[in-house]
């Protein structure tokens, strides 16, 4: 199957490729209208910061096809920065409105509610994935799975049955993915996450 | 309550070869790069570092092609570094497919290159890499050093951190060069004391000759993760073991 893969000059992309060729699907770059509107699945990627992301994602009036694409029901999956730029808004850098599929905002890691003297952020961890099993929709990913996060903001929801998972760090409860009909984001990077990773994209891609 | 922390296999390479030195001298060839990569990342490593160690001398398009060719293959962080001079350099590699760069010699001459590195790219994609030598008679005090060890800079490798992770690394890896490649035990007290000064990650490396090793690096020092080359390439240590032991000592380890 064809991936389309938004190229905005944020992120890794080379990584996210590689992942969707290992298990078996075409990965196809763009940033152009047409080709958003006639794809059957596309991935956000990011890294780096959400006002940047989300300035770069504005300027090539990504937010609009994005939104229209999302219109048709198709599949869309963000990751990392690409998951955060879901959100209303991310108070990374300078702080920026996102695409607003699901409401709340995206903060700087909680540290203070840890037992623990010292949380270095940002988090850079393999973590273990627990799944919300109040949600309905099926779970694509696999409860104890381990990914791996490199981040210091967390997605907070308004909504939590919006929450697909969640993870922790020195007993913080930090987002790990959501979740609404055709929309799913990843707070970890499944293109760099193993085994466990290709699993959860090739299921994506292909369910 | 503990921290995950990671296991990392750190790769010196020298145009196209996996070598080894002991203390940063007398380098050894071991093999192919991306066989060793491969096979790490079968047997559950959780990250490589890549460190080019000649290529401030060579042209560096070896390093960046290598990285390409492992990042098809292998599907955990890749850091990549050794001889990164400027933004241009270090894009390229992230763009060969490196998900962090590691950064020392340039960063010691101009520190404002972390923050160049960071802002464009993210700190999540700034290591800073510290080689560290016990300043003579010192318990406490290591001097960090560059260009692999060869030139001294009179800084102290505690403040040098702070420096670091002020101007924007996202990570900090320190070396041991007393250590390194000796496989005679880690500097537990570098590792405590630059764990301690810093708020951002601290990946320690040199020395580890044992699983005991591993074990007391993570137990009695705040290191985030553990960088392992000799004992992996010389199958002194099998992942798979180590991953064990550390896992029956209640560290929150990936299992694989």
């Amino acid at each position: 199957m064809k991936v389309t893969i938004i190229d905005y000059g944020i992120g890794n992309i080379f990584s996210v490729c590689s992942a969707i060729k290992k298990v078996g699907h075409e990965p196809f770059l763009t940033k152009k209208e047409n080709d958003i509107k006639k794809s059957d699945l596309v991935i956000l990627p990011g890294v780096g910061s959400f006002d940047k992301a989300a300035e770069q994602l504005k300027k090539n009036s990504l937010d609009y096809y994005l939104k229209d694409y999302i219109l048709l029901e198709r599949p869309i999956l963000g990751i990392c920065v690409g998951m955060q730029l879901m959100m209303s808004y991310g108070e990374e850098g300078e702080g920026a409105d996102g695409l607003d599929l699901f409401k709340g905002k995206v903060k700087k890691l909680k540290t203070s509610g840890s037992k623990l003297k010292k949380i270095p952020i940002p988090h850079i961890a393999w973590a273990k994935i627990h799944n919300n099993e109040t949600l309905k929709e099926r779970n694509l990913l696999q409860e104890d799975d381990y990914m791996y996060f490199v981040h210091s903001y967390n997605c907070e929801l308004e909504n939590m049955s919006e929450v697909s998972s969640y993870s922790f760090y020195g007993g913080i409860k930090l987002t790990s993915s959501i979740q609404k009909k055709n929309i799913c984001g990843v707070q970890f990077h499944p293109e760099k996450s193993g085994k466990s990773g290709l699993k959860f994209l090739k299921n994506y891609i292909e369910k | 309550m503990i921290l995950n922390k990671r296991i990392i296999g750190r790769l010196d390479v020298k145009s196209n070869f996996l070598i080894k030195g002991i203390r940063m001298e007398g380098w050894r060839k071991i093999g192919e790069p991306v066989d060793f990569a491969k096979k790490y990342y079968e047997k559950g490593i959780d990250e490589l570092i890549f460190i080019d160690v000649v290529a401030s001398l060579y042209d560096r398009n070896n390093l960046n092609e290598m990285i390409s060719e492992i990042a098809s293959e292998v599907f955990i962080p890749l850091t990549a570094g050794g001889g990164i001079k400027n933004l241009e350099d270090a894009g390229k590699l992230l763009n060969a497919g490196a998900d962090k760069i590691t950064i020392n010699t340039a960063a010691i001459k101009n520190p404002n290159i972390i923050r160049d590195i960071s802002s464009t790219f993210g700190s999540q994609a700034t290591v800073v890499a510290i080689e560290a030598k016990k300043i003579n008679g010192s318990h406490k005090s290591w001097e960090p050093l560059t260009d692999n060890g060869r030139n001294h800079t009179g800084l102290d490798a505690i403040k040098w951190a702070n420096l670091a992770e002020k101007m924007g690394a996202g990570e900090i890896l320190v070396t041991s060069i007393d250590k390194d490649g000796t496989r005679l035990g880690c500097d537990l007290e570098l590792f405590k004391s630059i764990s301690l000064a810093v708020n951002i990650p601290v990946i320690g490396g040199g020395g580890v000759g044992t699983i005991d090793d591993s074990i007391k690096a993570f137990n009695e020092t705040d290191i985030q993760a553990l960088a392992i080359g000799s004992s992996l390439h010389y199958d002194k240590i099998f992942l798979k073991d180590l991953k064990k032991a550390l896992i029956k000592k209640n560290l929150n380890i990936r299992e694989k």
